[in-house]
Order: C-alpha cells, then structure tokens, then sequence
C-alpha cells in the first residue's frame, strides 16, 4: 500500500460539527488486533520502535507505564486496553510500536501503543461515513468510518478504517496521569 | 532037663532084663538088669511070685497093652505086649515078650519073660513127637504166608540131646530157607515195586509222548500251514525284491541327477558368494559416501542457519527503514506543500523497505522450507545409514549362507555319490537276497513236506505208543499180581 499522492478535493454536504468532507483528510493508519484504525496526521510526531516499558504503580490499567525518549519521560498508553479490545496481536510485543502524539493536544509526553504503523494516508472527504449509530453514539471517540477501495481477487472491495478522535480519548488521560 | 544053673550065667551076661518063671510062677531066675529096672533085690525077687509084683503092689502096673502073661499062658506061644510101671526109680515103660517054655508033653515047664526097657525110646520118640509136631505147626503158618513165627527148641536132656542137635540141623537148614526166601520175597517186592514205579513212570512217560506226538502232530500241521503261509510270504519278498531292484535303480540314477544338482548349486551359491561379498564392498563404499553426504547437509544446515541469522538482520533493517519512511512521510505532510517532494521520496523508501521486508520473508520461509529439507535429508541419511549397515550385516550373512550353501551342496553331492554306491550295493545286496528267498523258498517246501512225512511218521508213533502203553499196562498187571502174591508172605 503506497501512499498516492493527494486526491483533488471534492466538496459534498456538511454535517454540523463534522469535518468538512469535501475537504482531503491526512491520517496515520495503524493496527489493533486485525483491525485498521487511523487518527489524525497533525496528532502524531512521530513514530518509534517498542522499547521496554516501565510500569508506573496506581494507575489505570490503559496506562502501560513509562519509557525514556531521548531524556524525556514518556507516558505509554494501551490503546486496545483503552478501547476494550481484547484480540491479541499475532506479532510479538517487540514488534509493536509506539507512536508519539503532538505536543499540541496534550499536556505531558504521551506515546500510544499499537500492533502496527502501517502507513501515511490522504483520504477524500466523500470516502468518509459519519452517519453510522456506532460513530454517533456517546464515548466512542470515533470520528468516522473511512471507506478505501481494495482488490481482492480482481474483486472490488471496500475496506473499512475506524478513524478515532484522540482528543477526546486524551482527556480522561490526562487526567489520570 | 534044663538046668537052671547054666543060664544063670546067660542071664547075668544079657542087658535086657530077665525073669524065669516056674509053671506054678514062681520066679526062678532074675538077673541084675531086672533087680536095677525094677528097684527090687534079687533075692525078694526070687521069693516071690510073677504074679506078686502086681498082686502084691512091688510095683504098679499103670498100663498094659497087648497081650499079657495069662494070655501066653492059655495059648502056650510068644506073645508081646508093653506096659507102664511106676517103680521105686520112677515111671518106666518096659516091652514084655514072654516066652513059654514047654516039655515033650506039650505042658509049660518054665516062662520066659524079658523087659525091654523103652522109657529112654519112648521119651526120645515123644521129644521129637513134640518138637517136629511144633515146628509142623509154624511151617504152617510160614506155608500160608507169614515167615516171621520162630520155634524155640525145647531145650533137651541127656536123652534128647542128640536128637535135639538133629532138629537143630533141620531146624536151622528149614531157616536158610527161609531166610533166603526172605531175601528173595524182598527182593522181588523191591524189584516189583521198582517195576511198578517204573512201570508207572513209564506210563506217565508214555502219556508224555502221547501229550508231545500229538503235539508233534499238531505242530506238524501247523508247520504245513505256516510253511503255506510262509511260502506265500516268500512269493511276496520275492515280489518286493523285485519291486525293491527296480526302486533301487531308480535312487541309483535319481541320486546321479542329484549330484549333478548339487554341483550345480554349488557353482551357484559360489557366483552368489562373490556377488555377496561384492555387495558388502559396495554396502561399505555407501556407508563411506553417505558419510560424506550426511557432512555437506550438516554443513549447508549451518550455512542456513547463517544466511537465517542474516535474514534477521536485513528484515530488521527494512523494519527500521520502513519506520524512517513512515516518520519521513508524517515529517513530509506537516511540511504541506514544501515536504510533498519528500513525501514522495518516503513514500519510494517504505515501498522499497516494503519490497526488501517480502524478499527476507520469502527468503526466510525458502529457509524454513530446506531447513525442512535438510532435516528430512538428515533423516533419510540417517535411516539409509542404518540401512546401510543392516545391509551390510545382511550382505555378510548372505555370503555366509553361501559358503553354508557351498558346504551343503558338496555334502550334498558327497552324499549323493555315497547313496548312489550304497544302492549299487544294495541292489548287488538285493540279488543275494533274492537268491536267498529262493533258497528259502525251497527250503520250505521241503519242510512243508517233511511236516507232511513228520505228521505220518507222528501217527505210526502215536500207534507205537498205544502199543507200548497197552504192554506196559501188560507189565504192571505182572508186577502187582507178583506183589499181590508176595503180599500174603509176612517178612520182617
């Protein structure tokens, strides 16, 4: 899967406090389990290989622990555990990565932990579902339901990515650390 | 005229005793002999009458026989007569003759009597009498049979003696006799006895012979019979003989293809000895090569492991590069419009670090495949070189069997020709045997025929025994008869 180059914005109809879908989205995309999730681009800073975490006493258990990136104590956070998914990664834990959030959305040095990273993506604003009862339900954090086109077997498939709002997750994170 | 005076003398001089009466009597003459028979004087005697003595008891008339005194007075002739007189001296027994002596008238002038004194006689006679009459007696009982009654002589006197000695002689030839007789008697029982008993034994004998010729004869028909049987028994042998020469030939020529069978295995199991033990060359040439082989799979499954080791490293590279894409593309698209040459360039990176992480893949499950491969090899190696080595066991026990092969097949032929010269000589052997069942064969017609003779000749002797036991039945009558007339001899 590579990353194309930007599709041409198309504009299509608002929905109040959505994104505009006419305009492209950029996403990081990751996995958990077997699923393909994504959040925004501008969130990340970047991307870093598993390092051994240390475990922090009397905190909730989405919070994994601690690690030092580069002098800077980082706080790591299980984002299956967060979510409540319970599949487990095939891969090894040495194989998962953490993905270090923007100093912008919040207020310490967070770093989430995930099975994968798998790519930068550009989306159109028209391949995204708001209108789901799942997306639009209470204390999901989920944006949207992206929509990409896949072959599978010179069939054409839709292939969905669950695109979550990490701000709203951040909040009771912060809180807690 | 007689004178008296002159016979006197006469009288005194004869032993009889003498009296001379007168015709009134009186006695006239006497002589000493008188006076001593008679216990009376002379001189009484001449004073009395003859007819005093009795008259008046001088002596005691006991008997008187035959003519007396009177009677030759009356009849004027001799007469005799004998009387019994007890006298002083005893009991005598006198024979009277008295003798009338007449005149020229006719008349009886004197008589003479004379007493011959016949008591010694007398007695002697009785003695004997009695004894002969005692001995009569017991040769009596000894004719009717019972020799052992003894007569003791009475003993004698001085009168007897003499005639006791007679007896004696007789008495004592009368017992030779009978001694012998004795003897003879047991003798002759002794030997009738034997007879008996022999006769008797002779009988049982004769039973005996009777008992054995009649088995004789049944043996004899039992010989013809068996000889029949024994004749067909030959026919039979004779047969089997034959069957036998024929059998024997064929072993003869079996035992020669045999043989050469046997060579023929021989040379065999000597090709197959050589391939054996080619085999086992060969089994320790592929033991050496799979040596060698198991080493270069040993050695490749190391140089896997290597080229496993490096797999890991470049797919941790192309991990690390991928990352390095993935921050160059998230660097890129916060740049905007300024990062998207970049952005393209990350994006060429990771598809490239993308590429290079399916090539280690691959390349890792090729390694994945032929480290299976190589085990597998392994494996094979392995049980090819156990196989080899059984084979190679298998192959020394195979040239074994063949020189175990070799050795029987000579014994084989070794044996076959021994068969082959041992049939030669049994068939030489069965010839002899068939001479000799026709020798036998003879034989027992012959003795079907002398069975057949023994049989006749068996009755001619049972005829013959008949005979004899009918003689000896003959003799035994003798014998007991003999017994039985011995019988009624009583011997000691």
């Amino acid at each position: 899967m590579s990353v194309k180059a930007s599709q041409p914005v198309t504009r299509g109809s608002t929905l109040p406090g959505q994104p505009n879908d006419s305009e492209p989205i950029q996403v990081v995309e990751f996995l958990l389990g077997s699923e393909n999730f994504a959040i925004n681009l501008f969130d990340v800073k970047e991307v870093v290989e598993y390092t051994t975490i240390t475990k922090l006493p009397n905190v909730p258990s989405h919070v994994r622990g601690i690690i030092d990136l580069r002098g800077e104590i980082t706080t790591i956070v299980d984002l299956k555990q967060r979510l409540n998914i319970r599949e487990e990664s095939a891969r090894s834990i040495e194989a998962s990565r953490i993905i270090v959030l923007d100093d912008k959305i919040a207020a310490s040095k967070i770093g989430i932990l995930v099975d994968d990273v798998t790519s930068v993506s550009t989306f159109e604003g028209n391949q995204v579902d708001y209108t789901s009862a799942s997306v639009n339900a209470q204390d999901t954090a989920i944006i949207g339901i992206i929509k990409r086109k896949v072959k599978v077997k010179d069939k054409e498939k839709n292939e969905l990515i669950i695109w979550i709002d990490l701000k709203q997750l951040l909040t009771d994170i912060d809180a807690a650390v | 005229m007689v004178d008296l005076k002159d016979y006197e003398a006469i009288f005194e001089q004869t032993p009889l005793a003498q009296l001379l009466v007168d015709k009134h009597y009186k006695n006239v003459l006497a002589n000493q002999e008188l006076c001593k028979m008679t216990g009376v004087s002379k001189d009484i005697i001449l004073s009395i009458k003859i007819t005093d003595f009795k008259d008046r008891g001088i002596l005691k008339y006991l008997k008187d026989t035959g003519e007396t005194f009177e009677d030759a007075v009356a009849r004027k002739r001799t007469v005799h007569g004998q009387s019994t007189i007890e006298t002083s001296q005893g009991k005598i027994e006198v024979l009277r003759t008295i003798i009338p002596l007449l005149d020229e008238k006719g008349e009886i002038e004197y008589i003479y009597i004379s007493y011959n004194d016949i008591t010694r006689m007398i007695k002697v006679h009785d003695y004997m009498a009695h004894e002969v009459d005692e001995l009569a007696k017991i040769y009596g009982i000894m004719a009717k049979g019972d020799l052992t009654p003894r007569y003791k002589l009475t003993e004698p006197d001085a009168d007897t003696k003499e005639n006791y000695e007679i007896l004696v002689k007789l008495r004592d030839a009368v017992r030779g006799i009978i001694g012998s007789l004795e003897v003879n008697i047991a003798d002759v029982n002794k030997r009738m006895q034997n007879l008996t008993t022999t006769s008797d034994s002779a009988t049982r004998s004769v039973d005996d012979a009777s008992k054995s010729v009649s088995q004789i004869a049944k043996n004899a028909s039992v010989v013809s019979e068996n000889a029949q049987k024994a004749s067909e028994g030959i026919e039979q042998m004779a047969k089997a003989m034959q069957d036998m020469s024929a059998a024997v030939e064929e072993i003869t020529s079996n035992m020669e293809n045999v043989s050469n069978q046997a060579n023929s295995a021989n040379s065999s199991a000597k090709t197959g000895a050589a391939l054996a033990d080619n085999v086992n060359k060969d089994m320790n040439a592929i033991t050496s090569s799979t040596e060698n082989v198991y080493g270069i799979v040993k050695d490749i499954e190391k140089q896997m492991s290597d080229i496993g080791k490096i797999i890991v490293l470049i797919r941790d590279l192309a991990s690390q590069t991928n990352l390095l894409a993935l921050n160059a593309a998230i660097e890129a698209a916060r740049a905007g419009e300024h990062g998207r040459g970049f952005a393209v360039v990350a994006s060429e990176v990771k598809s490239l670090a993308q590429e290079s992480r399916q090539s280690a893949e691959k390349i890792e499950g090729m390694i994945t495949h032929l480290n299976l491969a190589t085990k597998k090899a392994t494996d094979a190696m392995e049980s090819s070189k156990t196989l080899v080595i059984k084979g190679s066991a298998e192959s020394s026990q195979a040239l074994e069997a063949f020189r175990t092969i070799q050795k029987a097949a000579e014994a084989v032929a070794n044996s076959a020709s021994e068969v082959a010269a041992a049939s030669e000589e049994q068939a030489a052997t069965t010839e002899e045997i068939t001479a000799s069942v026709n020798e036998v064969a003879h034989l027992v017609e012959q003795t079907a025929k002398e069975a057949g003779d023994a049989a006749a000749a068996t009755e001619e002797s049972a005829a013959a025994i008949d005979e004899i036991s009918r003689m000896i039945q003959t003799v035994n009558d003798v014998a007991m008869g003999a017994m039985e007339a011995n019988r009624k001899f009583k011997v000691d």
